[in-house]
């Protein structure tokens, strides 16, 4: 079975990390995970791996208070490049203020949840993971 | 005897005329009173000294009765220099006109008049039809351009000018009909007669005729004075002073500055350039006039009004200049009121701004509060999976603590953050069917806590804010379930008799463990929490209470208009909350008398 390619984009060293031990723990299949530090960071990534010829990820986590650029200019980018449109992108941040929400609506995400890196959160992100890469089954996206 | 009478009549009108214009002049010192009263008074005594002389007059007589002929020649002279020193002319105008009377002086003085009665020789037909020409040349032109100055002008100043014309003209025709008729002939004085009156209404108009010829002005007075009441603006109140004043003095360009010495508004016209300095220059005090030959400048507490007026005002302006000066006084009013209203409007947009700016940084501090926590309890959970077995009973309870603390802090800064948002942020209240929304917050209660039973009955509708809606049976309801002191609870939602007209009341009930009289008011302020719940806290542990719930609950229902208090009750808790209705008084009323 192939594995799941995810992209971690989170600031937080502390998040990062619990993110993605939550992931890991929750996943119902093999996973292949990177991760961005910053915006910049995530454009960089997906550009080298499209330019190198590997296959694009399956599915973008991205926090949107981040350094050298914001997660809402992120995802405007990524949604507006053809190459990168059809990937999708959940926005995983602590605030629940309804603008963000709407204006990560707006940019495009594929899906908001508010960050708590505790309790329910591991089956949370995993069965959102599970949605957009086993269920959602997007045209065109690679396997 | 009649014509004796007229005669003497129009003696004292031009003699008194001179009188009332000499005094005038020494109010106002300027050139064209001097001049209009110099040819009253040439002209009165001319007719005193032909009156006087014989016929036929010799020595003495003679002398008088030639310089009573020089005055009657040289009086379109000083009806020429009155009208000239009201609106200027070229030096050649002024040179032709010296000359032409001088020459007709000057025949006046030498010629031989043939004895009264006898055929008038042709040279002497020559003479009388040259003095005429002069004569009606002269104040022809002076008719003219009085009559052509008011155009223009203010209402009364206009009307005084073409009275003024018509009084010319008039006695023009008098002097025309004595010198072309051999006898004394009563048409001539009864002209004459009348141009002094004209003449008396031009210079010196009575207040009836005065207040009679400014009625189109009262409405224009009373239309800018509307528009001063309804100004809200500095820039409203001057620019709805402005053309008011300029019409009023028939003023040519108009500027407002303002203490500081900058300009408010200006009506652009001749030398609106000079004006900030004409207006700078004066040292009247608030509520004076300073008149100058052509400009006028209105100080004002709040400002300077200079305008570029005809050179006709100071003489005719006189009503106007205390109209403006009564206006003026208006005028400064609706300026400060509307300095208020500035200042007022300033101060909100600042506190809003302020107000933006605190919720923009309480939101960051909370953000980056709960980031770290976010980490200490996602760790605390990881330690738990991987090494409870290990911590043996005692410091997996040490955990537990750990936990439910740190969530504490979590939710309280949450807590804070939505209470600050709840006082502030503006929403749209809207009609909110309570019982939908209870209905909702008891399927998600009870999947939370299914020991607890939860009614909800016959709801109103509401003005509120929906989200606001949500939020406030939530708190209520989820405190009524966790600060009972027992998991089997029963908690009901219903309908109560309203307390005020146009209201609703709404009671949460539950049968827990109450609360003391003595506290129900306190529990409403931040972080009261009474201390018997305190072990209860860990009931709830993804959601502990932070007793800000009903902190922001009291600013919920206080922001939509309503109230919410402890009902007075034995056993449990009752929290009634009343919000203004969604349905009009009458439709309610109408509702409930019938089946």
């Amino acid at each position: 079975m192939n594995p799941l390619r995810v992209l971690v984009a989170e600031d937080n060293e502390d998040h990062r990390y619990l993110m993605v031990r939550a992931l890991r723990k929750a996943a119902l299949m093999p996973l292949e995970i990177r991760e961005a530090r910053d915006g910049a960071e995530v454009l960089d990534q997906l550009r080298r791996t499209e330019s190198q010829g590997e296959p694009l990820p399956h599915l973008v986590f991205l926090d949107l208070k981040m350094p050298k650029m914001d997660g809402l200019e992120v995802l405007r980018r990524v949604k507006n490049a053809p190459a990168f449109a059809q990937i999708p992108v959940v926005v995983l941040t602590s605030s629940d203020r309804q603008e963000d929400i709407d204006a990560a609506y707006e940019f495009g995400t594929n899906g908001y949840v508010t960050k708590a890196l505790y309790g329910d959160l591991p089956d949370s992100l995993s069965s959102t993971a599970e949605f957009w890469t086993v269920w959602a089954k997007l045209p065109g996206l690679a396997a | 005897l009649g014509i004796e009478l007229i005669r003497t009549a129009v003696i004292v009108a031009f003699l008194g005329l001179a009188i009332v214009v000499f005094w005038h002049w020494r109010r106002d010192r300027s050139p064209a009173t001097l001049w209009a009263s110099l040819m009253f008074a040439v002209l009165g005594s001319g007719l005193v000294a032909s009156t006087l002389t014989p016929p036929d007059p010799t020595g003495l007589d003679l002398v008088v009765s030639r310089l009573a002929g020089i005055a009657i020649v040289v009086l379109p002279y000083l009806l020429f220099r009155f009208s000239t020193s009201l609106s200027p002319v070229t030096r050649r105008t002024h040179a032709f006109a010296a000359l032409v009377s001088g020459v007709a002086v000057l025949a006046t003085a030498v010629v031989q008049h043939p004895p009264s009665g006898a055929p008038r020789p042709g040279w002497y037909q020559l003479y009388l039809i040259g003095i005429l020409g002069v004569w009606t040349g002269l104040s022809a032109w002076v008719v003219w351009r009085l009559a052509r100055s008011g155009q223009g002008k203010p209402t009364v100043a206009q009307r005084r000018m073409w009275t003024l014309a018509l009084g010319a003209g008039t006695l023009n025709g008098a002097l025309l009909f004595a010198v072309l008729s051999p006898t004394t002939n009563s048409v001539a004085y009864l002209l004459a007669l009348g141009s002094a009156g004209l003449f008396f209404l031009g210079l010196s108009p009575p207040r009836a005729v005065r207040s009679m010829w400014r009625r189109d002005d009262e409405d224009r007075l009373r239309k800018a004075q509307w528009d001063l009441m309804a100004a809200t603006t500095r820039a409203e109140v001057v620019n709805s002073m402005l053309p008011y004043a300029r019409k009023q003095l028939g003023g040519e360009s108009a500027i407002f500055v303002d203490r500081d010495g900058s300009v408010v508004s200006d009506t652009p016209g001749r030398r609106v350039d000079d004006l900030r300095d004409v207006a700078l220059s004066s040292h009247a005090d608030a509520g004076g006039l300073d008149v100058h030959d052509d400009t006028v400048v209105l100080t004002l507490r709040e400002g300077r009004l200079a305008m570029v007026i005809s050179p006709y005002m100071p003489l005719f302006g006189q009503d106007e200049l205390e109209v403006l000066e009564s206006f003026g006084i208006l005028v400064d009013l609706a300026l400060s009121r509307v300095a208020l209203y500035e200042d007022e409007r300033r101060a909100r947009a600042q506190a809003q701004a302020t107000r933006t700016e605190l919720e923009e940084l309480l939101y960051g501090i909370s953000h980056d509060l709960r980031s770290p926590i976010v980490s200490v309890l996602g760790y605390v959970d990881c330690l738990a999976e991987d090494y409870g077995e290990e911590l043996g009973d005692e410091g997996r309870h040490f955990l537990d603590r750990l936990h439910s603390n740190t969530a504490y802090m979590d939710q309280l800064i949450s807590d804070l953050l939505e209470l600050s948002r709840a006082g502030r942020v503006q929403e749209g209240e809207e009609a909110v069917d309570l019982e939908a929304v209870a209905a909702q917050v008891a399927d998600e209660l009870a999947a939370e806590h299914p020991d607890t039973t939860l009614i909800v009955k016959d709801l109103p509708t509401v003005m509120i804010s929906p989200a606001r809606a949500r939020q406030l049976l939530t708190n209520l309801m989820r405190n009524a379930v966790i600060h009972s002191g027992r998991p089997d609870v029963t908690v009901s939602v219903t309908s109560v008799p309203a307390t005020e007209p146009g209201h609703d009341c709404v009671a949460i009930r539950d049968d827990g463990q109450g609360i003391p009289p003595a506290d129900r008011q306190r529990v409403f302020g931040i972080f009261e929490q009474l201390a018997a719940q305190d072990g209860v806290r860990g009931q709830d542990r993804r959601r502990p209470s932070t007793g800000i719930g009903l902190t922001i609950s009291r600013k919920i229902v206080e922001r939509a208009g309503g109230k919410i208090w402890f009902a007075d009750v034995d056993t449990g808790a009752e929290v009634r909350v009343s919000l203004p209705s969604a349905l009009p008084m009458n439709t309610r009323a109408l509702g409930e008398t019938t089946p």
